[in-house]
């Protein structure tokens, strides 16, 4: 599927057309807009706190930028340990500075800090930007460790605006890195997903004209900003545009969800979106009475991504706030991942969402068939739009490596300006994965992992071939969760279990199937319960989720590769299917 | 109202994690961490919502981070509210 070139608006033309750099960008607005109000914190997610005009923010980023180059390095890869207006200045202050940012979430109390260790060193970072608080709080556990304990730390917070005067505006070309975005990866071997310049803009772009913004959009987010939907979607689109943004901590929405709804009522906000499972927590968490205040006219693009989007999902939400005034057609399904920098695919946003029904069955063996609406083998899928300005779909058989007639079922594949060079420090897999061809040659194609096929001008995903794990948007690796179960008993077998996520229907859950070291039958039985809460446990505290199903299986029940490698996909099969052997057969071998 | 005591408060939290994680109330413990119940941290962070919408305080989001039982969560709960009474 091609792109087709539609006219765009004036602002992100101009925009297009320009700049190379975000800092070009930056550098634009404070000169035409210094006074205008660029972002806007909520402190709770209710009170007015921090703001900050172009202008503000250009002088915050300049200041920072200057410390960073006194440094020395000419491309200073720089951990961004910040929440808040403060990450947004740090962040642009690394790409001032001329060099890349590393945004991760800042560590909590209770929080084990390896992966942002792994990261530090993976990116081989040269400073980190971080509030003194932070950086007292991790000394005081003990985390500032390995290559974090040999790089100097700035304060942000403690930076003067006059050192601004010290920064010498750098000449960067567009194809260098701007962001290392860590795709919340494997802690035992993080992901950097290597960022240019030149892919931001386009991926600002693409977003500007798909999804109909201009000089009146207003945007209201609360996603984490370490994170590429909340970074590359809430904070540099509307700096991209030069427009305002109200944005509120992940764990604000959390606490109390209408206080989204509430923000997007206050600041009468035209774009705002998240994965599925918010929508649903606002239908199931906001309470009738609340909803009465709420005025929800000005919504226009209640974008919807990182997670299998749901029909019920959409027209439960509708339903629920219709009254408040929210439109249907307002929802904006949408495809992307980090390694395509962020947006891939989404429809026209003045239309309804593409919901279509298909045959379940056919799906299974990778066919795409039309079904009516509530047969009983229907599955609704929702459709998630077209390629823009220059990006291609190509559903692609992923053992033949040929392109895929129009009722197959095949990888998605993807190519195009915004496609990023690769992963840091990781030349096999980023060849694997970035430099794929097609049969006849062509190439390079991104491989997604991702399974679908192209419909009109709509993708459908159907699923994933990859075991990578999605909940609630977020990516969670198999390993890390299987890492974690094998630590919480010595009577669990080590390298011997497997985490996989299973699609309840309405989203997907985490299950866990483990060997259990040899015992007799009435042992193993009897001891089953103390393992399953132990696992259950050891998931919630290092990974914040919750285990739907433990499932403790006979030694030799996990089949791997001739390599060692789990098959989890195999295990995810007989899980469903119900042929997982109980723990009290008797282990063969 | 009258204000809820520690007692009200730890009964208000059996019944919403009952309710929950689809088990009897009398199958939650209140001195058992929340971590074995596998509870994940959306749903801590909304019970930190919920008991702040009930009791009108503000609290914060990893409060059941913090003070990881019913029991221990309750007696701290109770102590804000006397806080907060006393002092309006």
């Amino acid at each position: 599927m091609n792109a087709d070139t539609l006219p765009s608006p004036a602002l992100s033309e101009e925009l297009e057309l320009d700049f190379a750099t975000l800092v070009d960008v930056c550098r634009r607005h404070a000169e035409d807009r210094s006074t205008r109000s660029a972002y806007r914190w909520l402190e709770n997610g209710e009170d007015e706190g921090a703001s900050l005009t172009f202008g503000e923010l250009d002088r915050k980023a300049r200041a920072i930028a200057a410390r960073l180059q006194a440094l020395g390095p000419e491309a200073p890869r720089v951990l961004v340990l910040h929440s808040g207006l403060d990450f947004v200045c740090a962040f642009l202050g690394c790409l001032y500075a001329g060099g890349a940012a590393v945004p991760v979430a800042v560590p909590r109390r209770h929080q084990r800090p390896d992966a942002l260790l792994r990261i530090a060193l993976d990116a081989r970072v040269d400073a980190v930007l971080a509030p003194a608080a932070v950086r007292d709080a991790m000394e005081a556990s003990g985390s500032v460790d390995g290559r974090l304990a040999r790089v100097p730390w700035i304060a942000t917070e403690a930076i003067d605006e006059r050192d601004g005067s010290h920064w010498v505006a750098p000449a960067i070309e567009p194809d260098r890195i701007a962001l290392l975005q860590y795709t919340s990866g494997s802690t035992g071997a993080p992901k950097g997903v290597a960022v240019t310049h030149a892919n931001l803009l386009h991926n600002q772009a693409m977003i500007a004209r798909a999804f109909g913004h201009s000089e009146s959009t207003v945007f209201v987010g609360w996603l984490p900003l370490h994170h590429d939907m909340g970074l590359i979607g809430n904070v540099l689109q509307p700096l991209f545009l030069g427009i305002p943004c109200v944005l509120m901590a992940p764990e604000s929405f959390v606490q109390k969800p209408v206080r989204w709804l509430e923000a997007i009522t206050r600041y009468r906000a035209t774009t705002s979106g998240a994965p599925n499972f918010a929508y649903d927590l606002c239908t199931r968490r906001v309470p009738a009475e609340r909803r009465a205040t709420l005025d929800l006219e000005s919504w226009r693009v209640a974008y919807n991504g990182a997670e299998p989007i749901q029909a019920e999902t959409l027209e439960r939400f509708a339903e629920a706030f219709g009254p408040c005034g929210f439109r249907y057609e307002s929802f904006y399904p949408c495809y992307g991942m980090a390694e395509a920098t962020l947006f891939v695919t989404g429809g026209l946003s003045d239309e309804p969402p593409a919901v279509a029904t298909w045959e379940d069955s056919a799906l299974k063996e990778h066919r795409a068939s039309s079904a009516l609406p509530g047969a009983s083998d229907a599955r609704r899928l929702v459709g998630c739009g077209r390629p823009w300005l220059g990006c291609r779909v190509e559903i692609v058989d992923p053992e033949t490596l040929e392109r895929c007639p129009p009722d197959r079922v095949g990888e998605i594949w993807l190519a195009g300006p915004s496609i990023t060079s690769g992963y840091q420090n990781q030349p096999d897999l980023s060849a694997e994965v970035f430099g794929a061809e097609l049969a006849n040659g062509e190439g390079p194609f991104l491989r997604t992992g991702d399974l679908g096929f192209l419909r009109g001008d709509q993708l459908f995903v159907t699923g994933r071939r990859k075991d990578l794990i999605i909940i609630r948007g977020r990516n969670h690796y198999p390993q890390d969760l299987e890492r974690s179960v094998w630590a919480s008993s010595p009577a669990l077998r080590q390298g011997c279990g497997v985490a996989i996520g299973v699609d309840s229907g309405s989203e997907e859950q985490l299950v866990v199937v483990q060997e259990v070291r040899e015992a007799g039958r009435e042992e193993a039985a009897a001891a089953a319960p103390a393992l399953e809460s132990a696992i259950r446990e050891a998931v919630s505290r290092h990974h914040g989720l919750r285990v739907h199903d433990v499932v403790l299986v006979p030694k030799g029940t996990i089949p791997k590769t001739s390599s060692g490698k789990l098959r989890r996909l195999e295990m995810r099969a007989a899980y469903l299917a119900g042929t997982l052997p109980p723990l009290d057969t008797v282990a063969s071998g | 109202m009258q204000s809820p005591a520690a007692g009200d408060i730890r009964d208000w939290m059996v019944e919403y994690l009952a309710e929950l994680l689809g088990m009897g109330p009398t199958e939650i413990s209140t001195t058992t961490s929340f971590e074995v119940y596998g509870l994940d941290s959306t749903a801590a962070v909304g019970m930190s919502g919920d008991l702040s919408e009930w009791l009108g305080l503000k609290l914060d989001a990893d409060l059941a981070f913090e003070f990881p039982t019913i029991a221990s969560l309750a007696e701290h709960l109770a102590e804000r509210v006397r806080a907060s009474t006393s002092a309006s």
